[in-house]
C-alpha cells in the first residue's frame, strides 16, 4: 500500500528532527555461497536479460559478477518453438522478438545444467497523464517531489512499475497498483531533496539545472508487482524481493509495455 | 442481563451502604509489605519483580519524569524495546507478547511522545508487579509478562496535592477525604513541548501534545464493602499542519464492588471498560492516506479469594467482549476494514498451601473459551496467502471457539531463613495479537485476534532460582534459571509489511519459538547507599516454516548480556543522588551479506534473518534531587536534576546501508537517538 511509502517519508523527516548524531559502524560481513541474479524484460519488440552473480558486500570487482556461459531461451506459453537470445558481453543477453499484449511468455535460463524458469504476461500500454516537479512544505524546509499521473485502465486489474533516470542513471523508483482509484487517475509521488540541499549542492540526490529526466513507465503483471512492491520494502523487513523464477534464480522476467518521457530539469518549471 | 443485574446490584449498594471504617489503604500496603527481602525469598512466586511507588520516587528520572516502565526495564530478565521506547520485552518474548493491566484492565502502546515517556504518571499508582515466569492463575493472555500496575487510592488524613514542573512536561495531582467514606485522587499531565513551536513562524501551526489524567474514587459502602471507580485515559496527537497527522488514546475504566468476609477473605467484581485507538492521515500534495485501528475491550469479571488456615483459594471468572479494528484505511478512493470481534470467557482457580514448615506450593488452572463472533467476513487462504475462500457470518453469532487450559505450579523449599530454591512450571496462551511495523511498538502496530486461521499462542515455561540474604537482609541474591518454548507464535511472510493487504492473517506465517537463559540481581537493601546489579544472560530463537528457510534463527529480541547497575545514595535528608548504568551486548538485526544489481540499483542478499549484532548499548544516567519544606508551611518543595547518557555516548538506533554509484564500499551508518540531555524540575507537594 502507498501508506506505507508515504508514512515512511514523514516519517524518515521527522525522525530526522530527534536523531541526535549518525556514525560509520564497522560491520564484519558474512561471507555466502553466489547466487544468480537474473533481469530480464521483455517488450513488443525485443528481450534483455542481464545475468550476474551476487558478490560480497566488500568487494569491488564490477567485472567478475557476469555470467557469460549461459543459454536464454524464450517461448511464447504454451508454444514448442524456442528463441535462444545472444551473448552480447558484460552479462548481457538480447534477441529481437515479437511479442503481443495479453500473451504470456516463459523464459528459461540455462547455467551448468541447471534450468531456472519464469513466466510473464504481456499487459497494455500504460498512460502518462502528467509529470512535474513540486515543492511541499515540511516545517521549516522545502522538499523537491516528482509528481507523477497515471490515467489506468478500468477493464482490469493493473500494476505499474516507475523509473525516473538523471542523465542516463537510475535515480528513484517505486511500483504502484491501481486500487487507490481504479480506473481513474493514478499518482506516484518521488520524493527528492530538500531545497536547503539544493543550495548547498553537497548530496548526491542534488538535481542540477538542465539535468537530463527520462521517466520509465511499465505496465507489469502481479508476479513482477510481487518482486518490485518486495524489493521496495526489502530495507524493513530484512528479507529478499520475490522473484518469480524458479529454482532459486534472483530476480524477475517481465514481459511489458513501456512508455517513455523526458524533461530538462529546470528550477523554475517546479510548482 | 448478567451485566445489567451486577450494575442495579451496585447501585442499590450506593444508596444502602451503612458508614463504617476505612480499609482503602489495602492495596498499597500489600506492595510495599510484599516488597521486603524476607517476603520475596519466601514467597512460593518466582520471577516476579515488584516496584512500590517509594522505590520509584528514588529512581533516576528523564527528563523530570519518574518512569515506572523504564524502572522497569533496569530488573533482570526484561529488555527495554530500544531508547525511543517504553516496550519493554521479557525473557525473550516481544513487548507484544506482554498484557499490560492498569487495575486489572488492559492498556496498549503505553507510550507517549514516541516512547519519550510511559503513559503513566508515577504520582497516581501505588505499585507495579511484573510476573515474568509463573502468574498467578487470574492473569493471562501473555505468553511472556505479565505487568499489574495497581492505582492509588486518595489519601485519607485530609487533603494533599503538588504539582512538578518539568522540561517537557508539568503534572499537578490533588488527594483527599469527600466526606467520611469517600476518597478521591486526580492527576493531570500534559506535556507542553508543542508551546516553545508557538513562537516560531515555520511550526507555530503544527502540533505536539500529550495528556494523560487518572482518576480515582474509593467509596465505603460499609464495614466489609468498598466500592472504587479508576479511570486512566490518554492521548497523543503529533502532527504537521496540513500534512500528517498522528494520533493514539488509551482509555481504561474499572467500577469494582469488593466485599470482606470472614477476617481476611474477599470477593471482587470488576465492571471493565478498555479502549485503545490510533488514527492516522497523510495528506501530501494531493494523496490523501488515513489509517485507524482500535482495541475495545468490556465485560465482567469476579475474584474470590479464601482463606483457610494455612491454605489460600483463588478463584474467579471474566467475560469480555473484545472488538479488535486491525486497519481501517483509506488511501484516495480505496476503502478498506478489517474489524473482527470475540467473545472470550475465562475461568481460573488457585491454591497456595504450604505443606511443610520449609516448603510452599501453589498451583492454578486457567481455561479459556475464546469464540471469534459473525458480522465480517471469514476467509481460508491458499500458501502463498492468497484468499480462496470467503464465508459470510451473522452478525455476533459464534463462528469458531478455541480452547486454551494453563496449569501453573511454583514451589518453594525454604532451606534455611536465609535461603530457599523455588521451581515453577507454567502454560500461558494468547489471543491477541500484535504486528509491529517496525522491531518497536508504534501507533502503526496492527492487533488480531486468534481465528480459524490463527491459533492461539501458548507458551510453556520452566524455571528454577535460589535466593539468598545476609542474616540482617543487607544483601540479597536472586539467581534465576528459565526456558521457555512458544507455540504459534507469528512472523510476517518474506516481503510483506504490515500495509501489504488489509487481511493480517494473509501477512503472516505461525512457527514455534524458544527461550532460555539466568538472572542475577544481587540488591543492597538498607544503609544510605542502596541499589542493584542486575546481569541477564539469554538466547532467543524462532522457526518459521516459510521464513529464513524454515530453519531457526535468531529472534530479532535476542541480546546476549544485559547489565544495569543501580545505585540510590542518601547524602543527607536534603539530598539524594541516584545513578544507573546499563550495558547491553549487541542486539540482533538483518544485514546483507552480498549483493546483485537490479534496475540500475544494487540490491542487497540476505543470508540469514537476525544474523548479525548491533554495536554494544550503554550510558550512564544521573539524577540528584533536593527536597525541603517551606518554612512555616505545609509544602516540601523538591528539586531533580538528572542528566541522561551524562558520556554522551552515542547509540545506533537505526542502521542503515548505503552504496556508492558504482556499488562499491557499502557504509553501515548508525543514527543515534539522545545525545547527552540534561533535565530539570521542580515539584511543590503539600
Amino acid at each position: 500500500m502507498e501508506i506505507k511509502k508515504h508514512i515512511t517519508i514523514v516519517g524518515s523527516f521527522l525522525l530526522l528532527l530527534l536523531t541526535a548524531c549518525e556514525k560509520e559502524i564497522e560491520i564484519d560481513y558474512h561471507s555466502t555461497t553466489p547466487h544468480y541474479a537474473a533481469e530480464v524484460v521483455l517488450t513488443p519488440d525485443n528481450i534483455t536479460a542481464i545475468i550476474s552473480t551476487t558478490r560480497d558486500m566488500k568487494e569491488t570487482d564490477r567485472t567478475s559478477q557476469y555470467v557469460k556461459d549461459a543459454t536464454v531461451t524464450i517461448c511464447e506459453e504454451g508454444s514448442d518453438w524456442t528463441d535462444t537470445l545472444e551473448y552480447k558481453g558484460n552479462g548481457r543477453y538480447q534477441l529481437s522478438y515479437f511479442a503481443m499484449e495479453g500473451l504470456s511468455y516463459a523464459v528459461d535460463i540455462c547455467i551448468g545444467g541447471q534450468h531456472y524458469r519464469a513466466t510473464s504476461t504481456m499487459r497494455s500500454m500504460p498512460v502518462v497523464s502528467d509529470f512535474s516537479f513540486v515543492w511541499q512544505k515540511m516545517l521549516s524546509e522545502r522538499i523537491l517531489f516528482a509528481d507523477l499521473r497515471l490515467q489506468d485502465d478500468p477493464d482490469e486489474n493493473n500494476y505499474y512499475f516507475m523509473h525516473i533516470y538523471r542523465n542516463g542513471v537510475g535515480y528513484r523508483w517505486a511500483v504502484i497498483d491501481d486500487t487507490a482509484n481504479p480506473g481513474g487517475e493514478l499518482q506516484q509521488l518521488f520524493s527528492s531533496t530538500s531545497e536547503r540541499e539544493m543550495e548547498k549542492d553537497t548530496d548526491s540526490d542534488v538535481l542540477h539545472e538542465g539535468d537530463r529526466i527520462r521517466l520509465e513507465v511499465r505496465s507489469i503483471d502481479r508476479p513482477v508487482y510481487d518482486f518490485f512492491y518486495s524489493m521496495q520494502l526489502m530495507e524493513n523487513t530484512g528479507t529478499n524481493p520475490m522473484s518469480n523464477f524458479s529454482g532459486g534464480m534472483l530476480g524477475y522476467f517481465s514481459a511489458c509495455q513501456i512508455v517513455t518521457k523526458e524533461i530538462l530539469f529546470h528550477v523554475d518549471d517546479i510548482r | 442481563m448478567t451485566l445489567s443485574s451486577t450494575l442495579l446490584a451496585v447501585a442499590s449498594l450506593l444508596l444502602t451502604a451503612p458508614e463504617d471504617t476505612i480499609r482503602t489503604q489495602e492495596l498499597d500496603e500489600v506492595v510495599v509489605n510484599s516488597h521486603s527481602a524476607r517476603q520475596r525469598l519466601e514467597s512460593v512466586q518466582m520471577g516476579t519483580a515488584r516496584l512500590s511507588a517509594k522505590e520509584l520516587e528514588s529512581m533516576p528520572s528523564l527528563l523530570g519524569e519518574k518512569d515506572v516502565m523504564r524502572s522497569l526495564q533496569l530488573l533482570p530478565g526484561v529488555k527495554q524495546e530500544n531508547e525511543a521506547s517504553s516496550g519493554f520485552q521479557v525473557r525473550g518474548g516481544t513487548s507484544a507478547q506482554n498484557a499490560i493491566v492498569y487495575d486489572l484492565v488492559p492498556v496498549y502502546n503505553v507510550g507517549h511522545l514516541a516512547g519519550l515517556f510511559s503513559a503513566f504518571n508515577s504520582d497516581a499508582i501505588s505499585g507495579a508487579t511484573l510476573y515474568k515466569g509463573c502468574p498467578p492463575a487470574q492473569y493471562g493472555g501473555a505468553t511472556s509478562g505479565v505487568l499489574d500496575i495497581s492505582s492509588r487510592p486518595g489519601a485519607t488524613d485530609g487533603w494533599h496535592g503538588g504539582a512538578t514542573v518539568g522540561l517537557l512536561s508539568a503534572k499537578a495531582l490533588g488527594e483527599g477525604p469527600l466526606g467520611r467514606r469517600t476518597q478521591l485522587l486526580v492527576a493531570v499531565r500534559r506535556s507542553y513541548a508543542d508551546l516553545p513551536l508557538k513562537l516560531v513562524d515555520d511550526y507555530k501551526d503544527n502540533t505536539l501534545y500529550f495528556y494523560d489524567a487518572n482518576a480515582r474514587l474509593d467509596f465505603q459502602l460499609s464495614q466489609r464493602d468498598q466500592l472504587q471507580l479508576s479511570l486512566f485515559g490518554g492521548k497523543d496527537h503529533i502532527a504537521m499542519k496540513d500534512l500528517a497527522s498522528m494520533q493514539w488514546s488509551n482509555l481504561a475504566a474499572n467500577l469494582s464492588w469488593r466485599h470482606h468476609f470472614g477476617n481476611t477473605s474477599l470477593t471482587r467484581t470488576s465492571l471493565m471498560l478498555s479502549n485503545y485507538g490510533t488514527d492516522n492521515a497523510i495528506d501530501l500534495l494531493g494523496m490523501n492516506q488515513s489509517m485507524s485501528g482500535h482495541i475495545r475491550q468490556w465485560g465482567l469479571r469476579q475474584d474470590v479469594t479464601l482463606r483457610l488456615g494455612p491454605c489460600t483459594l483463588t478463584a474467579g471468572g471474566q467475560s469480555m467482549v473484545v472488538d479488535v479494528k486491525s486497519a481501517e484505511w483509506q488511501v484516495m478512493d480505496n476503502h478498506e476494514k478489517e474489524q473482527r470481534k470475540a467473545w472470550e470467557n475465562t475461568l481460573w482457580a488457585g491454591a497456595e498451601l504450604q505443606i511443610h514448615n520449609c516448603v510452599t506450593v501453589e498451583g492454578g488452572l486457567r481455561f479459556t473459551a475464546f469464540s471469534n463472533l459473525g458480522g465480517p467476513y471469514y476467509y481460508e487462504t491458499n500458501d502463498d496467502g492468497d484468499i480462496v475462500w470467503l464465508y459470510k457470518t451473522r452478525r455476533n453469532h459464534i463462528v469458531n471457539t478455541q480452547f486454551t487450559l494453563d496449569p501453573r505450579l511454583s514451589m518453594v523449599w525454604r532451606a534455611t531463613p536465609l535461603l530457599s530454591i523455588k521451581a515453577a512450571y507454567s502454560h500461558t496462551s494468547q489471543n491477541i495479537h500484535a504486528l509491529r511495523g517496525q522491531d518497536m511498538s508504534t501507533p502503526f502496530d496492527r492487533y488480531t485476534l486468534s481465528s480459524n486461521l490463527l491459533k492461539p499462542q501458548q507458551a510453556r515455561q520452566v524455571s528454577m532460582g535460589l535466593y539468598a540474604m545476609t542474616p540482617k537482609q543487607d544483601y540479597v541474591l536472586e539467581l534465576e534459571g528459565y526456558y521457555r518454548h512458544i507455540e504459534h507464535i507469528l512472523d510476517y511472510r518474506d516481503g510483506k509489511s504490515f500495509g501489504s493487504a488489509i487481511e493480517m492473517e494473509r501477512l503472516v506465517l505461525p512457527g514455534q519459538g524458544r527461550c532460555y537463559g539466568a538472572e542475577l540481581m544481587v540488591r543492597k537493601e538498607r544503609g544510605r547507599l542502596t541499589g542493584w546489579l542486575a546481569y541477564t544472560l539469554s538466547w532467543a530463537r524462532n522457526k518459521i516454516s516459510g521464513v529464513n528457510g524454515g530453519r531457526w534463527y535468531t529472534a530479532n529480541v535476542d541480546r546476549r548480556h544485559d547489565v544495569n547497575i543501580v545505585t540510590m545514595y542518601s547524602m543527607s535528608p536534603q539530598w539524594k543522588l541516584s545513578t544507573v548504568w546499563m550495558y547491553n551486548s549487541g542486539q540482533a538485526f538483518t544485514a546483507p551479506s552480498a549483493k546483485y544489481e537490479m534496475i540500475d540499483n544494487y540490491v542487497y542478499y540476505y543470508a540469514e534473518r537476525n544474523g548479525y549484532r548491533a554495536p554494544a548499548y550503554h550510558r550512564l544516567d544521573v539524577s540528584v534531587s533536593w527536597s525541603k519544606p517551606l518554612a512555616h508551611s505545609r509544602i516540601t518543595r523538591e528539586w531533580q536534576f538528572g542528566i541522561y547518557n551524562l558520556y554522551n555516548r552515542y547509540n545506533p538506533f537505526i542502521i542503515s546501508f548505503e552504496d556508492s554509484d558504482l556499488g562499491a564500499n557499502t557504509k553501515a551508518t548508525g543514527y543515534s537517538l539522545f545525545g547527552i540531555v540534561p533535565s530539570v524540575a521542580l515539584s511543590l507537594k503539600f
